[in-house]
Parts: structure tokens; C-alpha cells; sequence
């Protein structure tokens, strides 16, 4: 189901009625209504999916179990590689299945053998790399004694399908989400406001920006070899903030779903594109998969700690893997790589943590050297996007080629420039909404709750308005094939 | 929590008052204001899709004007024909182009498919029946609610610019200058743009029958036309399925059909049209036959194949 289509809109109201109507009194009728929710959710899209899911959340909650039971560090030591075996058996053979066969059969061509084998036509379940990650973190957290493993498998199993967040994210941990399942959950006025308006602000940088965005991404991705440099530019400025709508309006969605329940997310996007170096654009930018790669696989192999060659190691490591968790395409590795080289200079300086806390903190005017600080990320993260949207490495390497030429100083030529004008104006309106409320969880938090109510709720129903005059086609979210 | 559901409630209902009161008014200053008034000398309409609009240039054919438009289904050639007959009772002549794709039923996505939708609504829904909306519901609700969407911002921004004047937008004869013919048969880049089972569009169909109708009703003469296109467009495949439809189902309407009149290759942009040199060379044909008191022959078939025949052996053939 997707949160921006009729299904969704239906389903959700009758879900919060019967939460906190029929519900409210009993904590195991909460979670039983969320389980049931989070399932029709999922089994919305493929019903047969729904027993990966519950496959995975029997396996992680009984060793959840078994590992709290026992003392034997070895035995602990198998169950905790049973449970990461089974997690990633899962995503390998679903998502990377093919890319590791079709590339060893280029290798066996390459040296002159050959290899026969062919690709199986594999569906990606939905959200896999999402509640997958999501579930090994709570294993690892009960191996390593962070946590208490839980006694009430309807609990656990509402926080592996936990329905706003399963498909796409915030990947939460359990020491976050599950206690919020042990207790039962009062209404909150407040929350449950501020929640829809984390909605509405999701919904228009979903509808509005990424999907408009994403009409011109595609047209001069899809055709890069009938632009010049300054049409492909604007080409990869426009998927640079289709995916920032997308994911971060995905991420708001379900953060704002959440608080309806009366849950509370952790932000996974903060104003990543107001980031003055590469260090910090990666602390704001999905959070949750940066911060699970830091606990579960950067900090163990040594962190920072070490001589240099470790560091390089490491970062390499850490950036390749999470490029890969996006996607089985050498594009998304090359992604990650180059984010790392981006990386190191600022690792290897020690000033990998120079920009830590909001720009420009107090003040509506960033310095001239934050300015230049800004763009020059952003710049930064616009080339790297070309990578993760194109379809190959040589494809990107055309684009780019493209780009870094004399045609990038002509005025772009291209069919339905108004509308790509509109929508550069509806991008300047989000970074400003965005820049003002950069100190907050999100662009509309605490926006025009000053004013007098009516110039509020007239403020809001214009962003209906936009959200309604620039509706396109209903458009799946991106991270949806990760 | 009684107080959260009521003031949603009462914001969801103020932002669909807002949405339809936004939608409706735009709906209705356009609907009120448009114009497709066409200057007095033009007595001949040629109405169609890319086939007709790349083929009929309306500067060499007398008293015409030429309001094909590329990707445009007999739904939406029936929207703009009652409008302008509505608008111009000097026009006293309609020639429907009616070509190999208009039965097919890839014809469907051209009415209620996202693309078409969404561009063609901003021109006619104004004028469209209920009938017509429930159509377009029935096939496609999701699509129609978003391609709506896009009409009423055009509404806007054609209020905004105080421009009524729709004849403009609406068609047009496409003056192509390129010809690409040699390099399709050179990189075997034919293109399918018809069904592979050949099946049939009823509802591209029926609007040619109302079409077709209320030009009678009007007292205004209509003629289906064919254009000319390359023997190797895929498109007429289907001939057999075409040639049945017209039998059965347009045997009470004229058909002019030039299909068998050859160019050579840089006289066609592509396999399904021709460019300007064809164009040229087609119109000032059909004019010639017109200005020869075609239309009122009871053999007009045979005059234009008379015609096409002595074309043909003058010019090179199209390999």
C-alpha cells in the first residue's frame, strides 16, 4: 500500500478509529490491532511476502530467547551468526541473487572459461533490506546485553511489521521502538496534531516536489544523449531533490503516522542539504542506515581507531556496503565509493566532526563562508547522485562527461520549461520552509504556529491546494526497490 | 481525542470545499470564456491525429484549417469538432481522417491512459458530457483524479494570463522538416504502435460514429480520409481488421483513400507520416481533386485513384 494513494487514505482512519476507539483500554488489543494493520499493510502489495516476514520475526524472537538463556559464549556466538545467516540469506538470495551470478559469469568469460547459469527471475519483496536490518539489530543488541530480549511475541512481532515504517523506513531499533509496545498508548492532542502536520509536510514533498521532479529526471536521464552539460545538470539537480522529497517525504509520512499512535520515530533525514561538509550531510541523511552501519559494522571492525591504513579500510568499507545495501548495481557501489573519497580528506584531517550542531545556529543569514560551505556539499552530492540514478556506471560516466563540458555554460534546451520553472520555484519554497525550520525534527514543525489560527489553517490548506494542483501520476516511493 | 477527530473532520472538509470551490470556478471561467471561433473564409475542417496533421497542410488546401493533433483520439476529436461547428456554422465541410491505428485497440490508452489524459483534459474537459467523465471513471479513476488535477492548474494559469483563445493550442498542420526514413530501415527500427492481436478500440468506434452523427445533425458534410503513409508501416497489418470495420460499420459515410500514393522516402518524416515535401505534395493533389468538384461525384474513389495512379508513375517509388 502506498501512503499516497486511495487505499491508504481509507485505511488509515479506520485503523485509528478502531485503535482508539475499540482498543484503547488494552494494551494487547493495541498490538494485536497494529499487527493485523501492519500485515493487511504489507500483504496489500504480494500476501505471500507476509510469510518472510513472519518467518523472520518466529526466528529473531526465539533467538532473542535462546540468547538471554544462555551463558556458553560460543553457543551465544552460533545462535547470533544463525540469526545474521538467516536475515541476510534472505536479502542475498532476494536482492543480490542475480547481480553475484550475472558478475561471475562475466569473470569466468573474462579469463577465458565459461560458466553456465542463468539469472532466476526473482521478485524483490518489498522493504526486505529495511525490516531485515531492523530485526538483526535487536539480535545484536541481545547478544551484546543492550537489551532485554521480550517475553510477548505480539510486542516483537509488532515491531518487525510495525506498519509506517516497515517498507521503507526509519529502520528503528529496538531499544527505541519495543519498549513503546510494552506500554499502552494514551491519545495525545498535541502528538496526534503535530503528526498529521508532519504528514502534510511529508505528502508535499512527496507529491509536489519529487514527483514533478522526477518527470525531468527521467526525461533527461533516460535520454542524456540529446542534452548538453547544462541540461543534464539541471537533469541531476532535479533527481537531487526528487530523492530528498521522496525519501525524506517517505521518512515524514511515517514518522507522522506513528504519532497518530501515539509512537515516537527517530528523524531520519535533517536538513541534509544545509550540510557544510560531506561528514555532516551523512549524519542528516538516513539517519537510521548510517547510524545502523556505524553501530553494527564501522564500530566493530575499529571505528576511527587505528593507523591510517585501518581508517581508509574501514571507510571504504563502511560507504561500499551501504552503497550496496541500496542496490545490486555497481552503480550504487561506485556511489558509495565515491562518497568515501569525498569522506576520507575530512577523516584524515580529523575534521570529520568540524560541523557539528545546526548552521548558522540563531541566525536567518548564514555566514558568507558557510554559504560557500553549503553549496560546495551540495555540489558535491549532486555529481554522486548521477551514479545511484543511473542505470550503469558507463551510463553515468556519459552523463557526467556531458556535464563537465563547454554545453554546460548554454542555456538548457527541453520541452515544458514552465513547468520545470514551476517547480524550481516549489523547490525554493521547500528549502526555505526547510532552512527556517532547520532546528526542529522537521521543515513545518513549529512553522507559523505564531500566527493567529486562521492565517495557520489558511497557510495549511494552501499547501493542500499545491498538493492538489500539482498531483501527477501516483508514483511508487524510490526506496520502495531497496 | 473527540476534539482532534472534529477539527480534522472540519480541516479535511475545508481543504475539499477549498480544492472543488478551486477546481469548479477555474472549471467554469474557462468553460464560459473559451473561444474556438475560426475566421469566416474557412468552410473545411480536417480534424484527426499525427497521419492528418503532418499530411494536410492548410495553407495549400483553399478555405481550410487543419486542427489535427498528434496522440488525439476520436474521444477528444469529438470534444473539439462540437465545439467548433458549435462556434463556426460557415464550415460546412469535415474531413475525419480515419487511418490503421483509430481501430486499434491501443486507441483505449490514448483516451483514458495517464499521458493522454492529463494533456487533453486541460482543452476539453469544460465541454465534455457526463457521460464522457463517467467514461474516463470507469476506466481509469485513479489517473482521471490526477490528470484533473494538472487541467485545473492550466485553467489557472490560463485565467492568470487572460488567454481564451483555445484554436491556438488544440492542432495544427505540423510542418516537418526532417526526414528519418533511411536511417529506420537502415538500424531496422520499426516500431510496433499498434496491437499485436489486432484488437479493437469500440470506444475510439463509437465516438467516430457520434462524430460522423452530429455533423449530420449539423447539416455539415463529412468525409473520412486516409493519408498517405509508407508500405512499410506496421500499422497496416491490421488492413483486414480496418477494411471490416469499414465495411460493417462506415459503409454510410465517403471514404477518400490515398494510401496507395508513393513519395520518395525524404518526402515521409517517419513510416507513419510524411514531412513537408509530402505533405506538399499530397494537399495540392487533394486540393486539385477538390477544386474538381470531388466531393460531389457519386466515383470519387475512382478518381482518386485515377489520380494517384498518374501521381505515382510521374514520381519515384518510395524504395
Amino acid at each position: 500500500m502506498l501512503f499516497n494513494s486511495i487505499d491508504f487514505a481509507i485505511f488509515l482512519p479506520i485503523v485509528f478509529i478502531l485503535y482508539w476507539f475499540l482498543c484503547q483500554n488494552n494494551l494487547k488489543r493495541q498490538n494485536l490491532l497494529i499487527v493485523l494493520a501492519s500485515y493487511i499493510f504489507y500483504g496489500w502489495w504480494d500476501w505471500r511476502f507476509l510469510s518472510l516476514i513472519i518467518f523472520s520475526t518466529i526466528i529473531d524472537y526465539s533467538i532473542g530467547k535462546a540468547l538471554y538463556n544462555e551463558d556458553n559464549q560460543k553457543k551465544r556466538k552460533l545462535y547470533l551468526w544463525l540469526s545474521i545467516i538467516v536475515n541476510l540469506g534472505f536479502l542475498g538470495f532476494f536482492k543480490y541473487y542475480n547481480f553475484f551470478l550475472d558478475n561471475l559469469i562475466t569473470a569466468f568469460t573474462f579469463f577465458g572459461s565459461e560458466l553456465r547459469a542463468s539469472s532466476l527471475k526473482i521478485i524483490l519483496p518489498v522493504g526486505i533490506s529495511f525490516y531485515t536490518f531492523q530485526t538483526l539489530s535487536y539480535t545484536i543488541d541481545v547478544y551484546r546485553k543492550k537489551i532485554i530480549p521480550t517475553k510477548n511475541i505480539i510486542a516483537f512481532s509488532a515491531f518487525v511489521s510495525f506498519f509506517p515504517q516497515l517498507v521503507a523506513g526509519p529502520i528503528e531499533r529496538a531499544t527505541n521502538l519495543l519498549p513503546q509496545f510494552y506500554v499502552k498508548r494514551k491519545f495525545d492532542y498535541h502528538k496526534a496534531v503535530d503528526g498529521l502536520r508532519q504528514i502534510l509536510w511529508g505528502m508535499f514533498k512527496k507529491i509536489v516536489i519529487a514527483d514533478n521532479c522526477a518527470e525531468f529526471a527521467n526525461e533527461f536521464f533516460n535520454n542524456h544523449t540529446e542534452y548538453g552539460g547544462s541540461g543534464l545538470f539541471l537533469g541531476a539537480l532535479f533527481f537531487t531533490f526528487q530523492i530528498y522529497g521522496d525519501f525524506s517525504g517517505y521518512s515524514d509520512i511515517a514518522i507522522g503516522t506513528s504519532r497518530l499512535f501515539g509512537f515516537n520515530l527517530k528523524q531520519n533525514f535533517a536538513f541534509p542539504y544545509f550540510s557544510r561538509d560531506i561528514a555532516e550531510f551523512w549524519r542528516r541523511w538516513h539517519i537510521s542506515l548510517s547510524t545502523w552501519f556505524r553501530d553494527y559494522l564501522y564500530i566493530p571492525l575499529g571505528g576511527s581507531k587505528g593507523g591510517t591504513a585501518m581508517k581508509v579500510r574501514n571507510t571504504f568499507i563502511i560507504f561500499i556496503v551501504s552503497g550496496f545495501w541500496h542496490g545490486s548495481n555497481w552503480t550504487f557501489i561506485v556511489w558509495g565509493a565515491l562518497n568515501a573519497i569525498y569522506f576520507l580528506p575530512l577523516l584524515l584531517a580529523k575534521k570529520n566532526r568540524s560541523n557539528i550542531g545546526d548552521v548558522a545556529q540563531g541566525r536567518l543569514i548564514p555566514s558568507f563562508k558557510d554559504i560557500l560551505n553549503i553549496t560546495s556539499t551540495f555540489l558535491l552530492t549532486v555529481l554522486a547522485w548521477v551514479f545511484f540514478r543511473a542505470d550503469s556506471v558507463s551510463h553515468a560516466i556519459a552523463y557526467l562527461k556531458v556535464i563537465f563540458s563547454k554545453s554546460l555554460f548554454t542555456i538548457p534546451e527541453f520541452e515544458n520549461r514552465t513547468h520545470a520553472f514551476e517547480v524550481l520555484i516549489l523547490i525554493g519554497f521547500l528549502m526555505l520552509i526547510e532552512w527556517l525550520g532547520r532546528e526542529y525534527q522537521y521543515g513545518l514543525e513549529k512553522f507559523g504556529l505564531t500566527w493567529n489560527r486562521g492565517w495557520r489553517i489558511a497557510f495549511y490548506l494552501g499547501i493542500v491546494c499545491l498538493i492538489f494542483l500539482f498531483m501527477g501520476k501516483e508514483q511508487e516511493f524510490i526506496y520502495f526497490q531497496f | 481525542m473527540k476534539d482532534f477527530i472534529k477539527k480534522t473532520i472540519f480541516f479535511l472538509f475545508a481543504a475539499i470545499l477549498l480544492v472543488i470551490a478551486v477546481s469548479m470556478g477555474a472549471y467554469y471561467r474557462v468553460k464560459s470564456q473559451a473561444s474556438f471561433e475560426i475566421n469566416e473564409n474557412i468552410t473545411k475542417l480536417v480534424i484527426g491525429h499525427s497521419h492528418s496533421e503532418c499530411s494536410v497542410n492548410d495553407s495549400i488546401l483553399n478555405n481550410s484549417i487543419n486542427l489535427s493533433a498528434s496522440g488525439e483520439s476520436y474521444f477528444y476529436n469529438y470534444q473539439k469538432l462540437r465545439k467548433i461547428l458549435d462556434e463556426n456554422k460557415h464550415i460546412n465541410t469535415v474531413f475525419i481522417e480515419f487511418t490503421n491505428n483509430h481501430v486499434d485497440s491501443v486507441m483505449d490508452d490514448w483516451i483514458w491512459g495517464y499521458e493522454q489524459m492529463s494533456f487533453r483534459l486541460q482543452y476539453y474537459s469544460p465541454f465534455m458530457d457526463s457521460e464522457d467523465f463517467e467514461l474516463l471513471l470507469e476506466h481509469n479513476p485513479t489517473d482521471l483524479l490526477a490528470s484533473y488535477s494538472v487541467a485545473t492548474r492550466k485553467f489557472l494559469y490560463r485565467i492568470i494570463r487572460g488567454d481564451y483563445y483555445l484554436i491556438d493550442e488544440i492542432g495544427g498542420y505540423a510542418d516537418a522538416r526532417l526526414s528519418k526514413v533511411d536511417e529506420i530501415i537502415a538500424n531496422n527500427k520499426f516500431n510496433v504502435s499498434i496491437s499485436t492481436n489486432h484488437s479493437l478500440s469500440r470506444t475510439n468506434i463509437s465516438y467516430l460514429r457520434k462524430m460522423i452523427e452530429f455533423c449530420r445533425e449539423n447539416n455539415v458534410k463529412v468525409f473520412l480520409i486516409r493519408s498517405p503513409m509508407h508500405p512499410l508501416y506496421d500499422g497496416l497489418s491490421n488492413e483486414a481488421v480496418y477494411q471490416n470495420v469499414l465495411k460493417r460499420q462506415f459503409s454510410d459515410v465517403d471514404m477518400l483513400d490515398f494510401t496507395a500514393m508513393y513519395f520518395p522516402n525524404n518526402n515521409y518524416l517517419d513510416l507513419q507520416h510524411l514531412n513537408y515535401k509530402g505533405a506538399e505534395k499530397f494537399t495540392t493533389l487533394f486540393n486539385t481533386l477538390l477544386e474538381n468538384n470531388l466531393l460531389n461525384l457519386t466515383n470519387k474513389q475512382s478518381l482518386i485513384d485515377e489520380s494517384i495512379k498518374e501521381f505515382n508513375d510521374e514520381s519515384k517509388p518510395p524504395f
